[in-house]
């Protein structure tokens, strides 16, 4: 795997996107240009404020603290 | 809260439900998801009004359709009582349909009323991750991308989230909405967002009460158990998994159709 596809990967595991096998899986199917675009956003989204799934459950609640 | 597309408005009758029971279950976040929230400010208001003495955090999920300016963006905002947060729902077919501007003025007017603003972006695929770049321009927020289930209009358009494989790491997991308690318009209570609470018959899946949904046979299955243990309970530990199974919504549905068939 070439050094870009290891970020792509390692980028969308981070956020949730896929298993590491999957994501291993994805990439082989890109284009190269969809993966520049790919390390592009990566690149992005350090100044950004990107939740993964486990921060957020349904629709952006939060999970309720108590129940029953 | 899910507003039902069976009926137009909540009954007197089922307000008064919702409200004994987030009293009864001392809830402390209510949000109000669609259709589309902004359609039923009256409603909200009333429902928001009736728990004024309690500590809760009420937030909306919108598709952002009032927000044609700044000053209609406050209008509306403004007009629901308490609003601590607004979530704006924005993929790929959003982005058809809804300005940039209209982002920015809702951003601009969550800023100045100082409510929590952030962006739920639905996802087919991991290159719609590209619409974080005409986000970035916009300010700064959070933004939870979250893959689309196959459900409903997106079931039936195939395009739902896909996956290369199956990924047998869900099996390890618990159910994502386990401490959540959605109230159905017209139907009841539920900890499900997806295609089970669509399809089920009422009382499987569905309860009228929150006391009734936590005694159920499926809330005990789905806040006690992971995946895999919870196909072992209902008999059906040889289920073949296909790739969608990856995504635990998908495979709690095909778990409890595996075990209960047209009697689902």
């Amino acid at each position: 795997m070439k050094y870009n596809d290891k970020i792509v990967v390692a980028f969308l595991v981070s956020l949730g996107m896929f298993s590491v096998a999957q994501a291993g899986q994805y990439i082989s199917t890109l284009s190269s240009k969809q993966k520049k675009e790919l390390v592009e956003i990566k690149e992005l989204s350090k100044g950004m404020l990107l939740a993964d799934r486990a921060t957020a459950s349904i629709e952006g609640t939060w999970e309720q603290s108590s129940h029953g | 809260m899910v507003g039902g597309k069976k009926k137009s408005q909540l009954s007197q009758n089922e307000k008064k439900l919702i409200i004994y029971s987030v009293k009864k279950h001392k809830t402390k976040h209510v949000l109000f998801i669609g259709g589309e929230p902004t359609l039923y400010i009256r409603e909200m208001n009333d429902i928001i009004l009736r728990l004024s003495n309690m500590d809760i955090k009420f937030r909306m999920t919108t598709n952002g359709h009032f927000a044609r300016s700044k000053s209609e963006a406050l209008e509306v905002l403004s007009s629901i009582n308490r609003l601590s947060g607004v979530n704006l729902s924005y993929d790929r077919l959003h982005a058809k349909f809804l300005p940039e501007q209209n982002i920015k003025n809702l951003f601009a007017a969550c800023e100045e009323l100082k409510i929590n603003f952030s962006i739920i972006m639905a996802m087919m695929s991991p290159m719609d991750l590209v619409l974080l770049k005409k986000l970035n321009k916009i300010g700064r927020f959070t933004i939870m991308p979250q893959k689309l289930l196959p459900i409903g209009s997106a079931k039936l358009n195939n395009i739902g989230y896909k996956y290369p494989s199956f990924d047998e790491g869900v099996l390890k997991k618990l159910c994502p909405n386990r401490r959540v308690i959605i109230y159905m318009c017209g139907q009841g209570f539920t900890s499900c967002c997806s295609s089970l609470a669509l399809c089920a018959r009422p009382g499987r899946v569905i309860h009228h009460t929150v006391g009734h949904h936590l005694n159920s046979e499926f809330y005990k299955l789905i806040s006690k158990y992971t995946f895999r243990k919870m196909m072992r309970e209902l008999g059906v530990s040889g289920l073949k998994m296909l790739p969608e199974d990856s995504a635990p919504c998908v495979l709690c549905e095909h778990v409890f159709r595996a075990r209960y068939g047209e009697s689902l």
